[in-house]
């Protein structure tokens, strides 16, 4: 019995190892391989993942499209936290990033992004009436006993902790749900996210004892673009062309729009703009 | 990606923050254990039949289950029947709660090796039942138990990580926060399984200390 | 709140991946527990250091750093596993590590006239191995075995902070698409107790048939 049972056993670990995942990364082998890979994050109305298992929102919908467009009929998801993306990237996880991930100069040093797609301002959400009056993440920063929550590796918790917020007051919050009961319970004074993030939320909610501060003072509006590998540049570029022609043509408002975004915000900026060139 | 050595001492004192959080959540879990253990220990050995066999179930379903999942339990499900705790004692008392349930059977099996002829004794002389635990079982069956508990403090300690995912800044939190914002994972990652190496082969000689003082001759 | 059926759904989906990341890494860290546990008892000294060394890192760190080391580091080695396979491995490796200490003290607890026997009766290392020893000590290795087997199971919770879709993160996305935190994890909880409760069992029922015929072994 031990014979036949390690046999089995070794075969069935080697078997494991050789399946091994084929790396694509060019364009062809994209399309070779029927599908491209993104990273998600969960994050209604940027991404979002039914009850299914399906996946949508403003981000993979276009990219979705976009692929369509340069032959690659599929996109796979994955889920990851923010923080995580671009290592993950880097790691030939994923074949671009489509999650909202705002473009900011050190984050197009990291990755080569496409031009804009989402363009949002950030959010606060908080306890009914606003009671400790918070308008902008300085006053977090002013108010000794404030926390606030935010992503793991988003934009917000850059933002807080560059206006003071010490590190022990910005709690990591691995997702929307979770931010919101932390706020309902009062673990938290305050969840940071998008705008249309915070309105998806309180709406999925129905809670009257939350509500939303937006525009938060002093911080800047952001747009994201796909974000591919650094070297991956003509894929990049493919992915441009083609979305310029859906921009050109309405289909990019169209689909962007029923979800709250503004075609006009994405259009009216550049990756160059943004990434601070 | 090479290895950034600037890097690392840049990040040093932040994981070291996150150090002393897993070194007090440790400490503290296992206080816990280790009363809460003796707890369930005696209660399963209790004449009541419901409240033995209701606490056999609860250890077993405790230990069965992951912890990962018992601690969301307490951090996000408690609050709406009003217990709300702040993150680390969610996070001390899922820890303690989890390991009680090993603690419990190491009291057990520390408690089983006494001879029934020390009961028995101190049954004939009259001893009432809290002089029998406290003053003749107990000094005789805690110190084989040293090295078993000892070493269920090294697991403790190897599973605050978990505690990252209820929101505690504890030494991998801080690591993940870290790469998060540098885009840099391989020298956190690394340095925390550096630290817990360390601390853990330290623990582990310690141990062997333990054993050789108080563990039982092993008939070998 | 609707879609409830689509939501159980996805949470079986999530213990169907829990079951395989079991088995395959109970497979693995059985091959590791045998190969490392043998090794250390080896007669060539470097063997038994390295087994030694592999057996001290692995149980020294915890299952999350190594899951995330082997998931977000090894590619930068050129090593670049799926979510299943990083899962896989650390957990196959670390329970392993456990297991060889187990498989290492049951040999040694097998009684030295039985290798004295051996050698009497003339058979090589490896037939007394195979033949006598390995199938006495088994019964002593298999309750620790299916406690380990069961630590295994609890540890695959650890690859949903990966974001593989096993049964944790299944009710984490239930949870997010349906506000209600009680009853996803009240439903996980009790489909882990039940596979808990089923390893226990399985156990039981291979001591039983390991020990058949086998005379005055404790089990």
């Amino acid at each position: 019995m031990t014979y036949r049972l390690s046999a089995l056993l070794s075969a069935s670990a080697l078997g494991l190892l050789v399946a091994l995942p084929v790396q694509a990364d060019t364009l062809d082998d994209l399309k070779e391989q029927g599908f491209a890979r993104i990273a998600i994050a969960n994050e209604p109305p940027f991404t979002a993942v039914a009850a299914d298992g399906s996946v949508s929102g403003a981000a993979p919908d276009v990219a979705r499209e976009v692929f369509k467009r340069l032959g690659v009929p599929e996109v796979v998801a994955s889920i990851s936290e923010y923080g995580a993306m671009i290592p993950g990237l880097q790691a030939r996880r994923h074949d671009a990033i489509t999650a909202g991930l705002f473009m900011k100069p050190e984050r197009c040093a990291a990755v080569a992004y496409s031009e804009p797609v989402l363009c949002d301002a950030e959010a606060f959400l908080l306890p009914a009436g606003n009671p400790k009056g918070f308008a902008s993440y300085e006053d977090i920063a002013a108010d000794p006993e404030a926390t606030i929550g935010a992503p793991g590796g988003g934009t917000e918790e850059k933002l807080a902790l560059e206006a003071g917020v010490p590190r022990d007051r910005v709690i990591v919050v691995p997702d929307g749900q979770s931010g919101l009961k932390m706020l309902q319970d009062g673990r938290i004074d305050v969840y940071s996210l998008p705008v249309l993030s915070i309105s998806d939320l309180i709406a999925k909610s129905g809670d009257d004892s939350v509500e939303m501060f937006a525009p938060v003072e002093g911080a800047p509006v952001y747009c994201d673009g796909a974000a591919f590998r650094k070297g991956e540049e003509a894929l990049r570029d493919a992915f441009d062309v083609e979305l310029a022609k859906m921009k050109e043509s309405g289909e990019f408002a169209a689909i962007v729009e029923p979800y709250g975004f503004s075609a006009a915000a994405a259009m009216s900026t550049s990756r160059a703009e943004l990434c601070g060139e | 990606m090479t290895w950034d050595w600037a890097f690392v001492w840049q990040i040093m004192p932040t994981l070291l923050q996150g150090l002393k959080i897993t070194l007090l959540v440790t400490v503290l879990g296992a206080i816990v254990a280790a009363v809460l253990g003796l707890v369930f220990a005696v209660l399963r050995r209790s004449a009541f039949k419901p409240l033995a066999q209701g606490t056999s179930f609860l250890v077993q379903f405790i230990r069965g289950t992951p912890l990962l999942v018992q601690l969301y339990v307490i951090f996000y499900v408690l609050p709406d029947i009003g217990i709300r705790l702040p993150a680390l004692v969610a996070g001390v008392i899922g820890i303690g709660l989890h390991y009680a349930t090993y603690t419990a059977e190491v009291y057990r099996g520390g408690i089983e090796a006494v001879p029934r002829g020390q009961w028995e004794a101190a049954r004939a002389t009259n001893l009432t039942i809290r002089q029998t635990w406290l003053q003749v079982v107990l000094p005789q069956a805690v110190p084989p138990m040293i090295p078993a508990l000892a070493n269920y403090l090294i697991a403790m300690f190897k599973e605050t990580p978990l505690l990252s995912a209820i929101t505690v800044l504890e030494l991998m939190n801080q690591a993940k926060s870290v790469a998060n914002s540098s885009y840099r994972y391989v020298e956190p990652m690394t340095m925390v399984g550096v630290f817990f190496l360390v601390i853990s082969l330290i623990s582990v000689a310690l141990i062997s200390l333990l054993e050789a003082r108080y563990g039982r001759r092993a008939s070998r | 709140m609707g879609d409830w059926s689509g939501y159980i759904g996805l949470i079986l989906q999530g213990a169907l991946v829990t079951a395989q990341l079991t088995v395959m890494g109970t497979a693995l860290a059985l091959v590791m527990a045998f190969t490392a546990g043998l090794a250390r008892l080896a007669p060539f000294a470097p063997l038994r250091w390295l087994a030694r060394a592999y057996v001290e890192f692995f149980r020294g760190t915890s299952i999350f750093v190594q899951l995330f080391w082997v998931y977000f580091v090894l590619p930068f080695a050129g090593i670049s596993l799926s979510p299943l396979q990083a899962g896989v491995l650390a957990l196959g490796l670390n329970v392993g590590a456990y297991g060889a200490e187990v498989v290492r003290g049951a040999v040694l607890s097998v009684p030295r006239d039985q290798y004295e026997a051996c050698i009497a009766v003339n058979l090589s290392r490896f037939q007394r191995m195979r033949h006598v020893i390995l199938p006495q000590a088994l019964p002593l290795m298999l309750p620790t075995f299916g406690n380990n087997a069961i630590e295994l199971l609890k540890g695959t919770a650890v690859v949903s902070l990966i974001s593989l879709s096993d049964m944790t993160f299944q009710a984490q996305v239930v949870r997010a698409q349906t506000g209600s935190t009680l009853i996803p994890f009240a439903t996980i909880l009790v489909l882990y107790f039940a596979m808990s409760l089923l390893i226990g069992a399985g156990m039981r029922w291979l001591e039983r048939r390991v020990t058949r015929g086998l005379d005055g072994v404790r089990t």
